[in-house]
């Protein structure tokens, strides 16, 4: 006897990048999805495809996390909508830029989505994921969390923002049937740009350059085998270990020097 | 006609309060505030959330409901002493049946346990008519069976048109919890499965509904119904789960020596550790009884559906599989 499966995953920003790639990995394992994206970035086409070629259920909702009201309409949706047992918090924006040039509003959107759509999600879906005889929560963060950068100040101290608040809730959670893990991937190749982007940084950041296709993989399985904190590839474990251990006066000099080049 | 529900995320309840529903009538499910909501996740019923164990919560709940049917119970195996159950199964049915009194209902239904009365064998099974006997019960039984004699007692002395419902072991969809269907859970991800040389009965749960709703109109006040339909051995049961599900693949006896020595490890375990066992003496006794009750009186009386086991095994693993609770 085959029963089908009821369940849901919820994917923010999974139209292009590493959430795209959680979607198909997360689609291989005969997980349902909904999808959540911006307008106009082909959500729907992704859908169809993924629903075609994995025999999955795959639901859309377009909407800029950024807005708060939407985000609570978007969760409202869900809750009345599905069963949903897996939450992925994936979308987030970033860049380099001058601090002192940035345009405030896109320091205001950075915040509104890296931290308050992410914060906001989890809080609204957390009576719904306590439904379920196991559940889980996979924020995205950054190797970025681990270090202050000049040129990206406010990006790293969200991606540190969402390292910190995950790991609290982990604890939080302990004893429910919630399991919570953060991902900080290193350097990932999603758009031709960044990887443009990141060979500028040098021959080490080359090598840790690892597709995004093997970072939602690792992701999608540790997050199941209940690992609070992945960071995929050995050079980047060893990196952070390496991190940990240079005072950060030290470590902020070298990083200006790499990040320079970028700009 | 409003029906209050009591205890309405159970297993039995979620599958009444979608039954009555569907015969037309309005619901109020009552449920804790901690309750978990996901067995009535899309049913369009109005939920009271308070406990039953405050009289002012069940003042409110009860405004408005021609009828009551009391389905809420602490159900769980452990602790096995009658205090621990007393509160909620015993002294709520207390307040609940106060209140149905003071406002004058035109039906309470109280969801019993057929073990209030003492079961038979197959070709003897238990029926209304069976006494209780209070040897080898567990806490939660007597709490059920004191609560079923206050219920008699007060149709007895105020004339309150209530009716006792006694279903057996019930399995089917929303066992969110999951209850009963435990068994199924544990067993279906075995390869080999030892069982003991009891047996009881078995009941859809949508049966049991079934039988609810048709009690409200159908039902004698004072009157007791078992709700209940297949007697199988324990090999029977797992033999129809193999049957629909392919596992536990073989089966195995076990002695009843070895269960009650089992037990009696377990009960020592829990005196001295004061934690629950997975077997303790009041359980492995229950293992190894034969547990076959009759549904003959409901079945003619209440017209209560008789669908086989097998169906419902097969809709709760459905659902199971739905929600994710099959390894």
């Amino acid at each position: 006897m085959k029963t089908k499966n009821n369940l849901f995953t919820l994917i923010t920003g999974a139209s292009t990048g590493l959430g795209r790639e959680l979607a198909i990995e997360c689609a291989r394992r005969k997980m349902n999805l909904i999808l959540v994206s911006l307008p106009g970035e082909n959500l729907p086409e992704l859908c169809t495809q993924l629903s075609g070629k994995y025999q999955v259920i795959v639901c859309h909702y377009e909407i800029d996390l950024t807005d708060r009201e939407q985000v609570e309409l978007l969760a409202a949706w869900v809750i009345a909508n599905f069963s949903v047992n897996v939450l992925i918090n994936n979308a987030g924006i970033g860049g380099t830029r001058s601090f002192e040039t940035t345009p405030t509003d896109y320091l205001d959107r950075l915040i509104q989505l890296n931290i308050r759509a992410t914060s906001l999600l989890v809080r609204l879906l957390i009576p719904e994921l306590k439904m379920h005889r196991k559940a889980y929560i996979l924020n995205v963060s950054s190797m970025a969390a681990f270090a202050p950068l000049p040129y990206k100040t406010i990006y790293p101290a969200s991606k540190a923002f969402i390292y910190h608040f995950t790991c609290g809730l982990k604890a939080e959670l302990r004893n429910t049937n919630i399991r919570v893990s953060v991902v900080n991937p290193g350097p990932i190749m999603t758009n031709p740009d960044v990887v443009k982007r990141i060979l500028k940084q040098g021959a080490l950041a080359r090598l840790a350059l690892i597709p995004a296709s093997a970072i939602a993989r690792i992701s999608i399985h540790n997050l199941i085998r209940g690992k609070a904190v992945i960071i995929p590839g050995y050079l980047n474990r060893i990196n952070v270990f390496l991190m940990s251990l240079i005072p950060s006066g030290i470590r902020l000099s070298l990083s200006s020097r790499v990040i320079q080049r970028e700009l | 006609m409003k029906v209050l529900v009591t205890g309405a995320n159970g297993l039995l309840a979620s599958n009444l309060v979608r039954e009555l529903l569907q015969s037309g009538y309005e619901v109020r499910g009552m449920v804790r505030e901690s309750s978990n909501l996901l067995s009535l996740k899309k049913v369009d019923v109005e939920l009271f959330k308070g406990e039953i164990t405050n009289p002012s919560d069940v003042r409110k709940a009860f405004a408005g409901c021609e009828v009551v049917v009391h389905a809420a119970a602490n159900t769980s195996q452990w602790p096995t002493n009658y205090e621990a159950y007393k509160k909620i199964n015993v002294d709520a049915t207390r307040l609940l049946l106060d209140e149905a009194v003071r406002r004058g209902v035109e039906k309470f239904i109280f969801v019993g346990s057929a073990n209030a009365f003492d079961s038979g064998t197959k070709a003897n099974p238990g029926t209304e008519e069976s006494p209780f006997s209070m040897k080898g019960k567990s806490g939660y039984m007597l709490s059920k069976q004191v609560a079923q004699e206050l219920v008699l007692g007060e149709f007895r002395r105020s004339g309150l048109p209530a009716v006792v419902v006694n279903p057996t072991f019930m399995l089917g969809k929303y066992d969110a919890k999951p209850s009963s269907g435990q068994i199924i859970l544990m067993a279906q991800q075995k390869k080999l499965m030892i069982y003991p040389p009891g047996g009881k009965n078995f009941v859809h749960v949508a049966d049991v509904a079934h039988g609810i709703v048709n009690a409200i109109r159908h039902g004698k006040p004072g009157e007791c119904y078992l709700l209940a339909n297949e007697n199988l051995t324990y090999r029977e049961f797992f033999g129809k789960l193999r049957m629909v599900y392919g596992r536990p693949q073989k089966l195995l006896s076990l002695s009843r020596q070895s269960i009650h020595l089992a037990g009696a490890l377990g009960s020592l375990y829990e005196n001295v550790l004061d934690k629950p066992a997975k077997l303790n003496s009041v359980n492995a006794r229950l293992l190894c009884a034969d547990n076959y009750y009759s549904s003959a009186k409901a079945v003619q009386e209440l017209l209560m559906p008789q669908t086989p086991i097998s169906q419902a095994i097969e809709d709760a693993l459905e659902w199971f599989g739905q929600y994710g609770y099959l390894s």
